[in-house]
């Protein structure tokens, strides 16, 4: 995370890739009741960099990249990729767009090059391309297997692949990462990070951060079916959301009175400490104790990374708003 | 579009149920030759020791009464007006061996016999790859990869539809010609009658246009198996709408409501093929001789070669139309 990256832009100059307004999708269940998946969603996905998209299992984020893509059709709202909306406009932008949605689905029987080579037929890529993919996610010498016969890893492999068949300015990936080992699941952190490097934008969704926050430039969190935040890495962190206080005190049950009179949330830890949640930093916190007369023996921070911006989000520990304003279509 | 026909053909050829499906049909088409084979074997030492013992009773019978049938056949005979289909020559009476041997068919009965038998394993043959190459697209979930590629869903339903007619024509044509060359194989080394003059050029004509009928319901049969695909996603449903009509329209309908005896497509298929197929509606008035009672006869329907085609015809639309529409507009994935 935060580190930074040489990168060549492909697209309008300061239009995003993705840009989603108020989207909204409902379904019915068996029963008739209507659930909604997608409620009121915007988000907006820059050009150029890896971009995640998190959020617990069903919170949205696979039905909206099938909306993205044209495979299902919102409610309400608008989509635009690079400018152009989607569904209806979609082919316009389909060649500028590789996508995995969900598992890797191909034609069981056929081998991972046929599978290829029928893609490229349809969309009237050169055969030799096949070859080209097929040799960049390292899958050349398995081409001839049955698609069926391939571990997850390289069924992943092989999606990715499809995905660079049109060359595409957009990659969207949903949840790549699903039943990879952990060495699976780094090389497709390195693949991810390097089709960021030749300057497309990569959309990530998944519900475990951990794996693709070490690559990710921006990101956005969704929850039951709304954006919960979004923007930088940085932003985020710097947001403060998930910094927790550590309070060493004698008075464990004086204290926490105190720090929830001033609106915080205390829980114990250890058997003489406090964490505390809600206060702006460690010095509000020292000073309140302190006011109220009881010692504090020692302080620190926990906790002030994504994950816990994550966690917190995600699980409604604090009312969901983006960190940066959006607008309501 | 080209291109997508030319990747959903590919992808056709590359596929095992198309394989086992054409398979199946030309087993079925190679068991309707073994029939012919049996047919048309020469008779066993036991059957022509039968048949000379039956001649020599004929014989003998003839000898005693052939007189007199003669001449009452050549009454008959005058009795009917010149040009009468009824007339024949009375000195065929008479006993002759071969009529006491089994009768062995030649290559025009042989065929005529079971074209429609080969028709309708075409149709089902049909119907299962219409439905088998576009419902496992759906089951395996690759449409959803395939529409990020081709999104544009009217294209890709007809693509895919053309596919698989296109598929189907070769099974088709593959299935008669194996069925003509086998059966005249069979009555070469059997050595029946091929192209005997007895039979007339317009009834070879009619047998081919028959077979080109039903070359049509074949193609109907897959179009409407795919369009059943894209509307229900799933080629067990499609087998299980397939299993119910069967019951409720092609069977149960006929007993419940006779009149629509017109809609199943066993009567109309059978129309388009042969010109015409009826059917029975029974019609019950009050009895005269026994007050309370009804009297019932069977009035026969008559449903012509054209109404069947319409009939037959609308349905299958009607499958491809839901199937457009559902692919259309429903989600994918």
């Amino acid at each position: 995370m935060g580190t930074s990256h040489e990168e060549v832009v492909i697209g309008t100059p300061g239009e995003p890739a993705v840009r989603v307004r108020g989207l909204r999708k409902t379904y019915r269940t068996f029963t008739l009741r209507r659930v909604v998946a997608v409620d009121h969603l915007d988000l907006e996905v820059p050009a150029g960099g890896v971009h995640a998209f998190l959020g617990p299992n069903g919170s949205g984020k696979t039905t909206t990249i099938r909306m993205l893509l044209g495979l299902a059709r919102p409610d309400a709202g608008t989509v635009h990729l690079f400018g152009t909306p989607v569904p209806d406009r979609f082919p316009e932008v389909v060649g500028r767009v590789g996508a995995i949605v969900e598992n890797p689905r191909f034609v069981p029987g056929f081998s991972g090059r046929r599978n290829l080579r029928l893609l490229a037929t349809a969309v009237g890529v050169p055969q030799t391309r096949v070859e080209d993919v097929l040799e960049r996610v390292g899958l050349r010498e398995r081409g001839a297997d049955q698609f069926r016969r391939y571990s997850l890893g390289m069924k992943q492999r092989l999606a990715i692949a499809a995905t660079l068949l049109k060359d595409p300015d957009l990659l969207v990936f949903d949840e790549p990462t699903n039943g990879l080992d952990p060495a699976g699941i780094r090389d497709l952190r390195a693949t991810v990070r390097a089709l960021a490097d030749e300057g497309r934008t990569v959309l990530v969704s998944s519900h475990v951060l951990a794996e693709v926050a070490q690559v990710a430039d921006t990101v956005s969190i969704v929850a039951a079916g709304r954006l919960v935040a979004e923007g930088t890495v940085a932003s985020l962190l710097a947001s403060g959301r998930g910094a927790q206080v550590r309070v060493g005190v004698g008075d464990r049950s004086l204290a926490a009175r105190v720090l929830a009179a001033c609106g915080w949330s205390a829980d114990p830890e250890g058997p003489d400490a406090l964490v505390v949640r809600g206060a702006p930093g460690p010095a509000d916190v020292n000073a309140a104790l302190v006011r109220a007369g009881v010692p504090v023996h020692a302080l620190g921070t926990t906790g002030g990374d994504l994950e816990s911006v994550f966690l917190e989000l995600t699980s409604g520990a604090v009312p969901a708003s983006a960190t940066r304003p959006r607008d309501v279509a | 579009m080209s291109r997508l026909l030319r990747a959903e053909l590919a992808r056709a050829r590359a596929r095992p149920a198309v394989w086992v499906v054409a398979g199946l049909v030309l087993l079925g088409v190679l068991g309707l030759v073994l029939t012919a084979w049996w047919q048309t074997r020469s008779p066993s030492a036991e059957q022509v020791a039968a048949a000379h013992v039956a001649y020599e009773e004929a014989v003998v019978r003839w000898d005693e009464t052939g007189d007199a049938q003669l001449r009452d056949c050549r009454e008959a005979q005058r009795a009917l007006p010149p040009g009468d289909p009824g007339r024949f020559d009375c000195a065929l009476l008479a006993p002759v061996p071969e009529a006491f041997l089994p009768l062995r068919p030649g290559l025009w009965q042989l065929a005529d016999e079971r074209v429609d038998a080969a028709g309708v394993m075409l149709a089902l043959g049909a119907f299962m790859l219409g439905a088998t190459l576009v419902g496992a697209e759906f089951a395996s979930g690759a449409i959803a990869t395939w529409l990020t590629f081709a999104p544009r869903r009217g294209q890709v339903f007809a693509t895919k539809v053309a596919a698989a007619v296109l598929v189907t024509l070769p099974v088709v044509a593959a299935a008669f010609v194996l069925l003509a060359v086998a059966l005249l194989v069979v009555c070469q080394v059997h050595a029946v009658e091929t192209f005997s003059p007895g039979v007339l050029a317009t009834s070879w004509v009619d047998l081919l246009q028959r077979a080109a009928r039903w070359a049509a319901v074949a193609v109907g049969g897959t179009l409407l198996g795919a369009g059943l695909a894209f509307a229900l996603r799933h080629v067990g449903a499609v087998l299980g709408v397939a299993v119910w009509w069967l019951a409720a329209v092609e069977s149960a309908l006929r007993l419940v409501l006779p009149a629509a005896g017109w809609l199943p497509l066993a009567v109309n298929v059978t129309a388009w093929t042969r010109g015409s197929a009826e059917y029975a509606v029974p019609v019950c008035r009050p009895d005269p001789a026994a007050p309370g009672l009804e009297v019932c006869e069977n009035v026969w329907h008559v449903v012509g070669g054209a109404q069947g085609a319409v009939v037959a015809g609308s349905l299958v639309v009607l499958a491809l139309v839901l199937g457009l529409v559902s692919f259309r507009w429903r989600d994918v994935g």
